[in-house]
Order: C-alpha cells, then sequence, then structure tokens
C-alpha cells in the first residue's frame, strides 16, 4: 500500500506539472550573437538574404507580447522607390520596409513576433531587394548593402511549464538543445568513491554532452546534495551506500527504495542482488525545472553496469519510465566504433567522413561554402601532402568568360576552376593541392562559386537567373607522403580534442585521478570529458577507461592525469618520455637548465613561483600523457570551467605547457602558452655545390682539420707540383 | 634612406693566406668562390610618429597613422585600412570620435559616389560625395566605445563614378582625398592597475600601447654589486625587447624618482637600494630590518632572488617592479628569471622567491627572428605571410626582407629573388600581368596570360647585388583585368586574383662575414653586441666610481640594444665595474666600456688602438684622417662612440662610450634613446655626438679592421674566386699527377 501510495503521488505529481504551466512569467532576450552571427550582417548586391536560426524551447508558452528589435543601416544610393528590406519568420514576411533616405542611418524597428508560427526549431531571415539605377545596373555594385546591426534581438516573454521526465526521452530535459542557456548539472558522488563510480560518473557525462554537442553544459561536484541555481539538475552516482542524501528523495523512487544504504525493491522486499544496476529518473518534487538522475546499485559492478546500460548505443529499447533496473544478464557490448575521426590526421577523409553534406548555392550573388577542416598531422617537416579533390556540379547557361569556382584556403586563394560548359557540369572532378605552408590546424576552406548568367549584362533588365553551383560530398581530402605529428602540442585540444577524440567511444582514452580525489578536482576531471564528449558522438558503448593513480593503464591508450600539485607523478614503468616527468613548472625549468629539482621539491618550487593552473603534455612513444595541475582547489573549478566554457576554450593556444593565475574562484587570467623552442641553428649550402660549402665550413670549424688539410696541401704544391711541372717542360 | 656601403676592409690579411692554404685541395669549387664584399647596411624601417595625448586623449592624425601627406582613394572603388589599438589600461569614452577632413573629384556623380568610414567591418558613416563637398570638408563622427578591441581597423572606403557608361574604372576624375588633418580621437580613462608577474612587462610595458611613449625610471645605485648592474642591465634589455618598435623612455632616477608617479623598477638589495624599503609597505613579501622575509616570516637567504610587482602609491595606474634579493646574488637571480622568455610566464601574482637559476642551453649564433640568415631561406622562415590580391584595384602586397647584416654579397653580381606566385583563371592576357618592385624600382614585369590561371608558378628574378641591402621593401603589384576586359561593356571582377606564396625563397651569392670595426652595424639590428640574441658574449664595464650618468648611458644603449634584437629565452649579458672585470669576461666578450676618459681605466689598456680616447693621440693621425677630423669640429662636450677590435680576442670588439664630461656622456644616451640619432649612424670606426646628433666617419689605420666570420665569430679562410680557380687547377694537376706516379701509364 505504501508503495503505491508513492508511485501514486509521483505520477501525480507528474501529471500535475504538465498540465499546470507554473505562473511566473519570464523574459528571455537573445541578441544576435546568441545566433552565431557575431559581427553586422552584410546584405550585398542587388538581392540577397541572411537566415539565422532560433529555436522555441519546449518548456516555453511564448505570449504574443514577444518581438524581434531590427537595427539596420543601408546605401544612400539605393534608389526608394525599387529597394526594401524584408524581415522573415519561418517564411513569412512579418515586415516590409522600404529603403530610403529616412532610414539609411542605424534604424530600429520592433515588430511583433508571429507566436502561432513558432516551432521547435524556427527561421529569421532579413532579405532585401536593392537597385541604383533603373537600368544598366551591375548587380553586384559595392554600393549596393544594407547591414543589420548587433543591437538586433529577439525578445521572449513566456511563462515555463513543467518538462514531461523519462527515461524513454533522456537525456531531456537534462539536455535540450532548445534552450539558450547552458545546460546545468550537479553531480553527486562520494569522498569514498571507487574507480568504477567514478567511472560510472565519467560514463554519465560523455554521455550527456555527446548528446549536447554544440550545447554548453556546466558540470558541478559535490560529496553532498547542496542546494543549486532552480534549473540545475541532479545526478547521484556510486552505491547506494556512498550515496546517502539521494534518500532524500525516496517518495520518487517508484518501487525502489534505499534503505540501511541498500537498494532493494518495495513490490519483492528484497535487496537488489550485486550485479543488479538500478536507474533513477524524476522530476524533483516541487521544482519545475530541475530533475534528478540516480545511477546506482549495491556494488561497483552494479553502478557501472547502469552507466553502460544508461549510456550505450544505440539506446536500448527498454530504456523507459522513470525507474529501471538494467535487465539480468545484460553486459556492454565491447564492439568496436565504426565511426572515423572527424579531422585530417595521416589518413584521406571524404567529405562525407568529415561530416559535409552536399552544399548547393544559386544566383549571381551565391555565398561562399565554408568548410571547418581540421588538420592534426604536420605537413611542414616531412614530404607530405594534402591534396582537394573536388567533385562539384553546376548549371547549364552560365556566362564562361566570368564564371568560376574559386577555392581559398585561410583566406588565400589557391585555385580558380572556369565553369565554360554551356551546357553544364554534374559531378566534375578537378585536384588541387593545397600549398603546405597555408595548413594549420584549423582552417576554413571555402569553395566560392561565381556564377553569371549567360545573358546578363548592364543593361540588361530582365535578365534568367537559375544558375547554381554544387559541392559534392564524395569529396575528399587526400594525404600524400609522410605527415608527421604535432604532438605534444596542448593546442590540439581546441576544437578537436585530438588525440583523444580519435575514436568517438572513447576506447583510447584512460583517466587518471588521485587515489582521494576532491570534488574540485574531480570538476576539472568531468569538464575535460565534458569537451571530449561534446568533440565526438559515439556509436557502441563508451569505452573510455578510469583509475586511480597509474596502475593499470593500458599501454595502447593516452592518457588524462589529473593531480593535486602536492601529490607525486609517478607515470608508468619504464615510460620513455620525450622529457622527464615531473611538474609543470618543472618541467620547464628542466628544459630552461634550471637546478635538476627533485620530485619532493617540486611542489615548495611552485608554491613559490606562484598559484595558478598549469596544463602540460608529454609524449610516451606515439600516445599522449596530458597533466593536469592546479596549485589550490579553486584552480581545479577554473580548469573545469575553462574546458566547458566554449568562449574560454577556444583560448587555447599552441604550446606543451599552459599555464595561468586565477583571477577568482573559477575563473582565470587569460593562458599563457608557454613553448620553449629554439630554431636550430642553420647550416647547409644551397644550390649546386651547397654539400661543397657545407664541407668548407666544417671543416673550416676544425682546427686539426686545418693542420691535416694544410699538411696534405704542402704535399701537393711541393712535391707534386714540381714534378708536373717538370713533366710539362720535358715534354 | 637606403644607401649603399662600401667595403670597410677590401685587402686579405696575411694570417688569412696562410689559412688558405689548409683548405687548398679540399675547396677548388666554384661553390667556394664567394667574395668579400660589403655589407649594405640599413636603417630600420622609419618608426610611426608618436601621436599627441593631451590629458586623456589621444590624437592619432593620419601622420600617426603612416600617411603623413594623407590620402588619395583612387579608381572606381578602393579602401584604405588603418589598424589601431586600444590599449589595456583604458576605459575608452563615448565621446571618441573621428574627425574626417575629406575633398573630392569634382566630376563625380553624388547618387553614384560615396565615402564609408568603418570601424571593425562596421560603417559608421557613409557620406555621399555630392556637389557640397568637392572643397575640403570636415565633420565628426563617433566612435562607440563598445565596438572598440583590443586591435582594431579603421577603414576609408569609397565607391566612385563620374559616368553610367563606358567608365575608366582608372580614370583620374575618380578620386577623393582624406585630408592630413583628418584624425582618430579616442578619450579615455585609465584603469587601476592589478600588478599580476604572470602579465609581465605589463603593466610597465602595454603591448598594445602603440601610441604613448613607456616611461619607466630605474632606481639603482651607481655604487652596486657586479651582480645588481647586471640585473640592471639584463631588466633594462629585457624590457627593451618587450618594446620592439614601441617607444620606450627609460631614464636612471634617484630616490626622488619615487614620487613621479611613473613605472619604476627598483634593482638591487634593500642595502644597496633604500628606495625598496621607502616602499616596503606595499609589498608582497615583508622586509624586516633590511632582509625580505617568505609569507611565513622566514628570512630568506642571501643568495635567494625576490620579485615583486606592485602599483605605485603615488600614481594606481602605474606599478613598481623590484628586482632584489637580500644578497646580490639572489638580485642576479631574479633579474635572469625574469627576462627569461617562457620561464617568466611561470611567475604568477604579486611576487615570486627565486632559489636557483641557471642560464640553460646555449643560445644559437646568429638565430635572428625575421632575417635571412642565408642564401635558400624563404618568407615563411622569415615569419612572412602567404598574401592574396582581388580585383581590378587589387592593393599591392608588400614583404620586408631583412637580411643579417653580416651577409656580404659580392659587387657586380646577382642575387636571385624566387617568387612562387598563383593566379586565377580567365585573366584578359593582355593586359594582366605581375609587376615586382624592390626598393621602390620596378625590377620585373611577367605578363599572366595563361588562360585556365596557375598555380605554384615560379618566377625567378635576377637582382644586382648592389640592389640588395639589410632591409628591402619588396612589393608584389598584380594587374588584373578580367577576360576580354571593356569599359563599356559588363565584366565582374571578382573572381579575378592573384597570390604570392610565402615559400618564395631568396638565393644570393655571398658569404658571411663582418666587416669590423663599423659603429653603423650597431643599427643594423645591434650587430655584433646581439649576434647572440641573448647579449651573452656581451659585457657592460663601467667606471670603478661609476656615476648616475654612466648608469643613464648604459641604461639607453642596453634598452636600444633590446629593441633592435629579439631573443626567445633570455637575456645573458654581464656587467661589471672594471676594478672587478674578471679576465674570461674581457676575453670572451665584446665589451662595450662606458665613462669619462680618464675615469674607466680599460680605456688605458685601449689607447694603442682608439683614435679619440687619448690626449695626444690626434697626432698620430695622418693628414687625410685629420681632414676628416676637421670637418666634425670636435670639442670636449661631444660624445665619442668608438668601436675598435678588442686586444684581448682577435674575434672580439670593444665599443667606447666616452666623452671628456658628462655633457659629452649624456650626448652618448641620447645618441640610443632618440630614434632619428640613431638611425644616422652610419658606417665607420667613430661616431661622435653633438647637439645636432650624430656623424660618422672611418679612421682607420692598417690592421685596425678584419674580417669576422661565423662559427663563433672564429677566423676562417678567404680567397677571391681566381684564387679558388688557381687552387682548383692545381689539384687537379697534382691529382693526376699522383695516379699517373701510382699507376703509370
Amino acid at each position: 500500500m505504501k508503495h503505491k501510495l508513492a508511485g501514486g503521488s509521483l505520477m501525480a505529481g507528474l501529471l500535475l506539472g504538465l498540465v499546470s504551466p507554473t505562473a511566473l512569467a519570464a523574459t528571455e532576450v537573445v541578441p544576435l550573437e546568441r545566433l552565431h552571427v557575431h559581427d553586422v550582417i552584410l546584405l550585398p548586391t542587388v538581392r540577397s538574404q541572411y537566415v539565422a536560426r532560433f529555436t522555441k524551447p519546449t518548456t516555453w508558452q511564448v505570449a504574443p507580447s514577444s518581438q524581434v528589435v531590427v537595427e539596420f543601416q543601408h546605401s544612400h544610393e539605393l534608389l526608394p522607390n525599387r529597394s526594401w528590406l524584408q524581415i522573415i519568420v519561418n517564411d513569412k514576411v512579418v515586415k516590409h520596409v522600404p529603403l530610403t533616405h529616412a532610414n539609411e542611418n542605424g534604424t530600429r524597428l520592433t515588430v511583433p513576433l508571429p507566436v502561432g508560427l513558432l516551432k521547435d526549431f524556427n527561421t529569421l531571415a532579413f532579405r532585401v531587394e536593392q537597385h541604383y539605377a533603373d537600368k544598366c545596373e551591375d548587380p553586384l555594385d559595392k554600393s549596393l548593402w544594407t547591414q543589420i546591426l548587433p543591437p538586433t534581438q529577439i525578445i521572449f516573454n513566456y511563462t515555463p511549464t513543467v518538462p514531461q521526465v523519462s527515461l524513454a526521452g533522456y537525456p531531456y530535459p537534462i539536455i535540450d538543445p532548445l534552450t539558450y542557456s547552458p545546460a546545468k548539472v550537479h553531480y553527486v558522488t562520494s569522498a569514498q568513491a571507487s574507480q568504477q563510480e567514478l567511472q560510472a560518473l565519467a560514463f554519465v557525462n560523455v554521455h550527456l554532452a555527446q548528446q549536447a554537442q554544440i550545447h554548453e553544459i556546466k558540470t558541478r561536484v559535490s560529496f553532498e546534495d547542496q542546494p543549486g541555481p532552480a534549473n540545475e539538475h541532479v545526478v547521484f552516482v556510486g552505491k547506494g551506500s556512498t550515496i546517502p542524501d539521494a534518500a532524500k528523495y525516496q517518495a520518487s523512487f517508484g518501487d525502489y527504495a534505499l534503505q540501511g544504504g541498500q537498494w532493494m525493491n518495495r513490490r519483492t522486499g528484497q535487496t537488489l542482488g550485486n550485479d543488479q544496476g538500478l536507474i533513477l529518473f524524476f522530476q524533483a518534487p516541487g521544482s519545475a525545472e530541475h530533475t534528478v538522475l540516480v545511477v546506482t546499485g549495491n556494488s561497483d559492478q552494479a553502478v557501472i553496469k547502469a552507466a553502460e546500460y544508461l549510456t550505450t548505443r544505440p539506446k536500448e529499447s527498454t530504456l523507459l519510465g522513470n525507474a529501471l533496473e538494467v535487465p539480468p544478464g545484460w553486459s556492454a557490448s565491447g564492439a568496436r566504433g565504426s565511426k572515423v575521426s572527424r579531422f585530417i590526421e595521416s589518413s584521406t577523409r571524404s567529405f562525407q567522413e568529415l561530416g559535409f553534406t552536399i552544399q548547393e548555392v544559386q544566383k549571381i550573388n551565391a555565398p561562399p561554402i565554408t568548410y571547418h577542416v581540421p588538420i592534426v598531422g604536420d605537413f611542414r617537416n616531412q614530404n607530405g601532402k594534402l591534396w582537394l579533390d573536388l567533385h562539384y556540379s553546376y548549371s547549364p547557361q552560365l556566362n564562361p568568360e566570368f564564371s568560376s569556382l574559386e577555392l581559398r584556403m585561410n583566406d588565400v586563394s589557391i585555385a580558380n576552376i572556369p565553369l565554360t560548359n554551356p551546357n553544364g557540369e554534374t559531378d566534375k572532378h578537378f585536384s588541387v593541392q593545397i600549398p603546405n605552408e597555408l595548413i594549420k590546424v584549423r582552417n576554413d576552406l571555402v569553395a566560392q562559386f561565381h556564377l553569371e548568367p549567360d545573358k546578363h549584362g548592364w543593361c540588361v533588365d530582365n535578365y534568367v537567373d537559375n544558375s547554381w553551383g554544387k559541392i559534392m560530398d564524395n569529396s575528399a581530402l587526400r594525404v600524400e607522403g609522410g605527415v608527421s605529428s604535432r604532438m605534444p602540442d596542448l593546442g590540439l585540444l581546441n576544437n578537436t580534442m585530438y588525440p583523444y577524440s580519435k575514436e568517438d567511444n572513447l576506447q583510447a582514452v584512460h583517466l587518471v585521478v588521485p587515489k582521494d580525489p576532491t570534488p574540485q578536482l574531480l570538476e576539472a576531471m568531468l569538464g575535460f570529458t565534458t569537451r571530449l564528449g561534446r568533440s565526438t558522438l559515439a556509436d557502441t558503448n563508451l569505452r573510455l577507461a578510469l583509475s586511480k593513480g597509474f596502475e593499470n593503464v593500458a599501454g595502447d591508450r593516452h592518457v588524462a592525469v589529473f593531480r593535486n600539485s602536492s601529490d607525486a607523478l609517478n607515470l608508468p614503468d619504464g615510460a620513455h618520455l620525450l622529457w622527464k616527468p615531473g611538474e609543470a613548472a618543472q618541467s620547464l625549468l628542466r628544459m630552461l637548465g634550471l637546478a635538476d629539482i627533485n620530485n619532493a621539491q617540486v611542489a615548495a618550487s611552485q608554491a613559490e613561483l606562484g598559484h595558478g593552473i598549469y596544463m602540460e603534455q608529454y609524449l610516451n612513444g606515439s600516445r599522449a600523457i596530458s597533466v593536469f595541475t592546479a596549485s589550490e582547489p579553486a584552480g581545479f573549478q577554473a580548469l573545469g570551467n575553462l574546458f566547458e566554457t566554449d568562449q574560454d576554450f577556444e583560448t587555447l593556444q599552441s604550446g606543451y605547457l599552459q599555464q595561468a593565475s586565477l583571477l577568482n574562484r573559477t575563473q582565470i587570467n587569460p593562458l599563457n602558452a608557454i613553448t620553449y623552442h629554439l630554431e636550430k641553428q642553420k647550416s647547409g649550402g644551397s644550390g649546386w655545390f651547397g654539400w661543397l660549402e657545407d664541407l668548407r665550413r666544417w671543416a673550416v670549424g676544425l682546427p686539426w682539420m686545418q693542420i691535416i688539410f694544410g699538411m696534405v696541401a704542402v704535399f701537393f704544391i711541393f712535391l707534386i707540383l714540381p714534378v708536373v711541372v717538370q713533366r710539362i717542360f720535358r715534354k | 634612406m637606403h644607401t649603399k656601403r662600401k667595403p670597410i676592409l677590401k685587402r686579405t690579411t696575411r694570417s688569412q693566406w696562410l689559412s688558405m692554404l689548409t683548405l687548398l685541395m679540399l675547396l677548388a669549387s666554384p661553390a667556394a668562390s664567394l667574395l668579400a664584399v660589403a655589407s649594405n647596411a640599413l636603417p630600420p624601417a622609419a618608426a610611426k610618429a608618436a601621436p599627441v595625448a593631451s590629458g586623456n586623449s589621444l590624437r592619432i592624425g593620419m601622420k600617426e597613422l603612416g600617411d603623413p601627406d594623407g590620402y588619395r582613394l583612387k579608381t572606381v572603388r578602393t579602401q584604405r585600412d588603418y589598424p589601431f589599438t586600444r590599449p589595456k589600461g583604458w576605459k575608452v569614452l563615448p565621446s571618441s570620435n573621428i574627425r574626417l577632413s575629406f575633398q573630392h573629384g569634382a566630376n563625380l556623380l553624388p547618387e553614384r559616389s560615396s565615402l564609408n568610414v568603418l570601424v571593425n567591418n562596421r560603417i559608421l558613416k557613409s557620406i555621399p560625395l555630392g556637389k557640397d563637398n568637392i572643397t575640403p570638408t570636415t565633420i565628426s563622427i563617433s566612435v562607440p566605445p563598445e565596438l572598440l578591441k583590443d586591435n582594431n581597423i579603421l577603414s576609408y572606403q569609397v565607391d566612385q563614378h563620374y559616368t553610367y557608361k563606358c567608365e575608366d574604372p582608372f580614370s583620374e576624375e575618380l578620386w577623393t582625398q582624406i585630408l592630413p588633418d583628418t584624425a582618430l580621437t579616442l578619450n579615455y580613462g585609465w584603469d587601476k592597475v592589478s600588478p599580476d608577474l604572470a602579465q609581465y612587462p605589463f603593466p610597465l610595458l602595454d603591448p598594445l600601447n602603440n601610441y604613448t611613449p613607456t616611461v619607466v625610471g630605474y632606481v639603482v645605485s651607481p655604487s652596486a654589486s657586479d651582480q645588481t648592474m647586471e640585473a640592471f642591465g639584463v631588466v633594462a634589455a629585457h624590457l627593451g625587447q618587450q618594446a620592439k618598435w614601441r617607444a620606450l623612455k627609460p631614464y636612471v632616477g634617484d630616490q626622488n624618482a619615487l614620487s613621479s608617479g611613473d613605472n619604476l623598477v627598483l634593482v638591487g638589495t634593500p642595502q644597496e637600494n633604500p628606495a625598496i624599503g621607502a616602499v616596503a609597505g606595499g609589498l608582497d613579501l615583508p622586509l624586516s630590518g633590511n632582509q625580505f622575509n617568505d609569507k611565513n616570516g622566514g628570512t630568506l637567504p642571501a643568495d635567494t632572488g625576490v620579485l615583486q610587482l606592485i602599483p605605485n602609491p603615488k600614481n594606481p595606474t602605474r606599478a613598481i617592479l623590484v628586482v632584489s634579493g637580500n644578497g646580490p646574488e639572489g638580485v642576479k637571480k631574479a633579474a635572469h628569471v625574469l627576462a627569461q622568455g617562457s620561464l617568466n610566464k611561470v611567475l604568477v601574482g604579486r611576487s615570486a622567491i627565486i632559489k636557483d637559476y641557471n642560464r640553460g642551453a646555449e643560445y644559437p649564433y646568429r638565430a635572428w627572428d625575421g632575417f635571412i640568415l642565408q642564401s635558400g631561406d624563404n618568407f615563411s622562415e622569415l615569419g612572412l605571410l602567404t598574401q592574396t590580391a582581388r580585383g581590378i584595384t587589387a592593393l599591392p602586397i608588400f614583404y620586408q626582407i631583412k637580411l643579417m647584416p653580416d651577409i656580404f654579397l659580392p659587387g657586380r653580381r646577382h642575387a636571385k629573388l624566387h617568387t612562387v606566385y598563383s593566379y586565377a583563371s580567365q585573366l584578359d592576357a593582355s593586359q594582366s600581368k605581375l609587376e615586382v618592385l624592390m626598393n621602390g624600382k620596378a625590377i620585373k614585369s611577367i605578363p599572366l596570360d595563361d588562360k585556365a590561371g596557375k598555380s605554384l608558378a615560379e618566377l625567378t628574378i635576377d637582382i644586382p647585388t648592389e640592389e640588395v641591402h639589410t632591409f628591402n621593401d619588396l612589393e608584389y603589384r598584380f594587374h588584373l583585368y578580367p577576360e576580354k576586359y571593356d569599359m563599356c561593356r559588363f565584366v565582374t571582377d571578382v573572381h579575378i586574383w592573384g597570390t604570392v606564396h610565402n615559400n618564395s625563397w631568396v638565393e644570393f651569392p655571398g658569404e658571411v662575414k663582418a666587416a669590423l670595426p663599423d659603429v653603423g652595424l650597431i643599427n643594423d639590428g645591434g650587430y655584433p653586441f646581439t649576434a647572440y640574441q641573448d647579449m651573452s658574449r656581451t659585457a657592460v664595464v663601467l667606471p670603478e666610481a661609476a656615476s648616475r650618468t654612466d648608469l643613464e648611458v648604459m641604461v639607453q644603449l642596453l634598452t636600444r640594444l633590446g629593441r633592435e634584437s629579439a631573443s626567445r629565452k633570455g637575456i645573458e649579458l654581464a656587467a661589471h665595474h672594471v676594478n672587478t672585470l674578471p679576465d674570461n669576461v674581457k676575453k670572451d666578450s665584446n665589451l662595450i666600456v662606458i665613462g669619462q676618459r680618464g675615469q674607466n681605466k680599460l680605456f688605458e689598456e685601449l689607447k694603442g688602438k682608439a683614435t679619440l680616447l687619448v690626449e695626444n693621440k690626434l697626432s698620430t693621425l695622418n693628414e687625410d684622417q685629420k681632414t676628416k677630423l676637421a670637418q666634425l669640429n670636435y670639442t670636449p662636450g661631444q660624445g665619442v662612440l668608438e668601436e675598435v677590435l678588442s686586444p684581448w680576442n682577435e674575434n672580439r670588439v670593444a665599443l667606447l662610450v666616452t666623452g671628456e664630461n658628462d655633457t659629452a656622456l649624456i650626448h652618448d644616451a641620447q645618441l640610443f634613446s632618440n630614434d632619428d640619432w640613431f638611425k644616422g649612424i652610419k658606417q665607420g670606426n667613430l661616431t661622435v655626438v653633438n647637439d645636432e646628433g650624430p656623424q660618422s666617419l672611418i679612421l682607420l689605420t692598417r690592421g685596425q679592421a678584419r674580417f669576422f666570420y661565423p662559427q663563433d665569430l672564429r677566423g676562417g679562410f678567404n680567397l677571391p674566386a681566381w684564387g679558388w680557380a688557381i687552387v682548383g687547377f692545381f689539384t687537379l694537376t697534382g691529382l693526376f699527377s699522383v695516379l699517373r706516379f701510382l699507376f703509370g701509364r
């Protein structure tokens, strides 16, 4: 009876939540910047359009008082009777504004948001028609422009509603891609958490992050359930005995109960077996905005099993309801992922593999097609070459004199393909080598179609423009020759999380934490896994490994170590590192030839040098060992924050050592990328006789050689030369 | 302007002849036929003028932006970009504005012509070019502070037309002139500094403050230990390296400097430097009884260094850097760690205790960033980027090519410029071309006549070696016309472009060897004192009883050497009083000897070498030299800078920075602090400085100059081309004879 009441109250609570929106109205202002528009929007040429995408979160009841505020300016050369700006929401024109002299400078418009048209994913488009002459007009003339200015914004007035919470919809609403603010997750675990429990914690977090992708996640960790912001979701990970605070949600556990640190089934009255994982997911009582997830069991084995079951891909069909025991006999598949990495390392990658779909652009003012291509291989030192094997199509009836497909790499034009076939082309192939000097870690590869209609000209008023160009997804970036590794370089983490993201199921990643990690250190570890998750998307269960200390670290995994500055860093036995293991500061000190300090002294040295965070990367054979250290607990929080905040993480620069001082509890000063690299002294001649010049320089540097050469010279000149002369004159 | 140097040294010394023999057999090849020629030393590119800062307002005029005469925007469409920065410590106010003064061609069509003013790609004002602003017109445009970032671009963009049809896009009628009195005015407030060693050299030096000179006062005792003097020199040279081309005005202050409100650097132990005690109240690491304690109250050992960066109590927008320790060794360690390029970034917070320092690996010889070190170096190795120019009105592509000042190019030979370039398809072959200019002179023009365009094509241009200098301006002008270009027919130019790749490279016949002494090489990057960019093998020698004026000379000279160099590691120069100058330093270093005549006893040891150093020396000069000297009108108040071969090491020099009185030494100091004076140092072994600036001349007699070679300036071998040819002939003949002798017919 008691169980039924509990279950009933849960259901009642959920139903109540679903049908009765909370009364508090709210406002969310979404500027263009949050729609990934980081500058003014330029609308050039005779007609053009820019489309920004925005969402309507599922839990919002948007009020009709919501608005779109548009600020714009335009060229004074536009003809008012033939030029206009349209504001379009989901393909419906909500405002048509003639572009006149009255509104050419910074004009602000307020337009009601058509609430009835809103869906989960929406578009806000700005379209212009612009003319400077009634005839004989260059449609690409630079005087044809309108700018949408950054103060443009969408103002949502809404009332929040309670989301439906179920494992079937998991990880919604923890991860809701429709929201504008980062997902906030509060993990609760134990100071005595075992290796398996921490691994389960990492699994849950990576999985959430893989679901979130471009959506930010902010995590924190504590060893007890401390109150947080209203919209912060709580996730308990651990054995029943190590997460006693979870018991306060007992009423929401449905058929299960936590009693004396042990999970039991209320219906059977039985304690759960040691291999039975348990997952609970429900709306937090009394809250409209946050949920509670419990990943648990009565043993370490059960906890890890629960986490594996929750995070496996494809999603288990039995993952339903608010409470679920992992089916007996279930085990993670152990299958290797079939996905390839989404960056260029040393292998050829097709556009499809890189996640680039077929792209088509139309008309005379076709916008550029931009591909963001991460390249982690180093093409500078060996004879490696990177080719772009492009497959493209274009429409018939293009003007062959002016139409072309221009290719740019990092803002430098590298090739121009004339589009000269009057009948157009389908899946035409073109290869061009990308100059090695243009290859960086983060690259913008741009394909720009210049499409001029055949019958088009200055004084042709009514030309037909059916032109289009297409880049196919069977295009590829082809690697030829040897490519060396850029590691060690923490800058490779930026954008790609290389090398940890090489396998999407993280089967080549091993995390190392101390025996007794603090919550702050775990926050740094979770920050790392959040970023790792957002950079990958597994197609199998996760294979991430975690250990306390360096025991049982597989030799083929890339390692990320999170450690207190006072802990000794005992890297694996026999590890042959590029340079000696040690403290961030110590490794630098050593490289700079500072006094050789042993590990015990290092902590003291660093403390004296100052407080802050340190990240360093070593190379052990072909695997990376990254070490993350902070001189104080708040430093780890700052480190976690750095990994989780896009804007901060993008400041991570190239270098095998990064350091920053703490600005406040969770923020750091700008990172210092520390590299110690002296160019090798250049030597060697050039040209045809370069080797002789080299030899000469070498000889000059050797005094004893001078003596020998001197003796040889004397020998030839004084012994042989007279003989030669004698012979010549005798003849 | 770029001037051609003549060789100081034309003859080959006897020792070199002997050395030649030793490589007789080996080096009989044309490749080894490298001639000794003069270097082509040029002063660095002219620095931009300093803008006028008044109160909390900075006016950045056209002069400061590099166009003192304004700028003429020509052709149908063009844009001129001016980068500017927002200094870190400034809070820019909304009253900031652009005062734009302009005029334009009378025939522009008002409805089709406009001038746009942009900041960071945002159009702040679009001005119709109508009849009402044909004559000089001035308008004020507000600059919203929120638009400004650390690095910004101010752009003037015109779109101008004089007809609706058959328009020549290059017509002389298409022009708008930005007049010289146009200026960007930034009104700003200063932020209080929050010093953090991790941010050093900020706030002493703001890397974004390209406008107002950074004033740094050094407080150091002239009687301090050699270690403290070394620390002082290291900090000054390092700060100079950080400032690079930015104006840096160091001075040596006394106790009263503490009330100045400037950025200050206090160097020395608390006993040596009472100024440290005067700011003890604000220090992060406490001072007790003239001894530094750690934060737990323990007294630090004497060989432990202390660095502290605190706000200046007299001016919270400025900072005080304390480079100290409880003993001289500690002071020295602190300075070296602060100057360590990478290591100093590990320092965080307001203070750091430096327990140990070891200079580490040797800095490579001649590893000058951004300079061509040898034939075959490419643009990428100079830090230059691949660039693209676009459209009919393509802007020129500029590169500055810098050669090491010790590279000698033989006369009447050719250097080769190998340019790797690409261009678009569909160019008009009859009109499109690539023009290459070197130091303002056109040296090659080639047609861009492949209809399919070209990718990574190579162009080789022979350049007379006489035209190649230490600093060279290389310009590529793409003249791009679309296919079948016709003024009276519709064309578009959006698809045409040209690219110069940075794997372009330079090849030249030449040898690495410098003719010394030559004070003129000092403004070619500080050679030879910066041959090692960390200034190792350079030592400053002060008088036994150094004065504040001597230190003033030292700080100006070392700051200048710093600004002329760039160490990736640290600064390793040494400094000593003459009475404690170790023999090994005297022997192994290029010496900078500072002091009034008679006050530095090292001058006595250099009597036989120097020209103007000792009295009665003038009588030993020949008539020609006396005539030259007479033209200088030498007077006792003039500073003297003379470079001589070191008597203690044939591959080192001594730079004597001297004069007969304090006024003369102040002239010497001014020579290094004044950009124009410094640039005015010409080739010669002697420079005399008076109120009007420097004058250089060559007063050398036989044996007073020689070539210095690489491999750590060791002596080498030298032969003219014909010499190597003879050697080659004899070697082959000899070899042939031996073979015949051994094997018979």
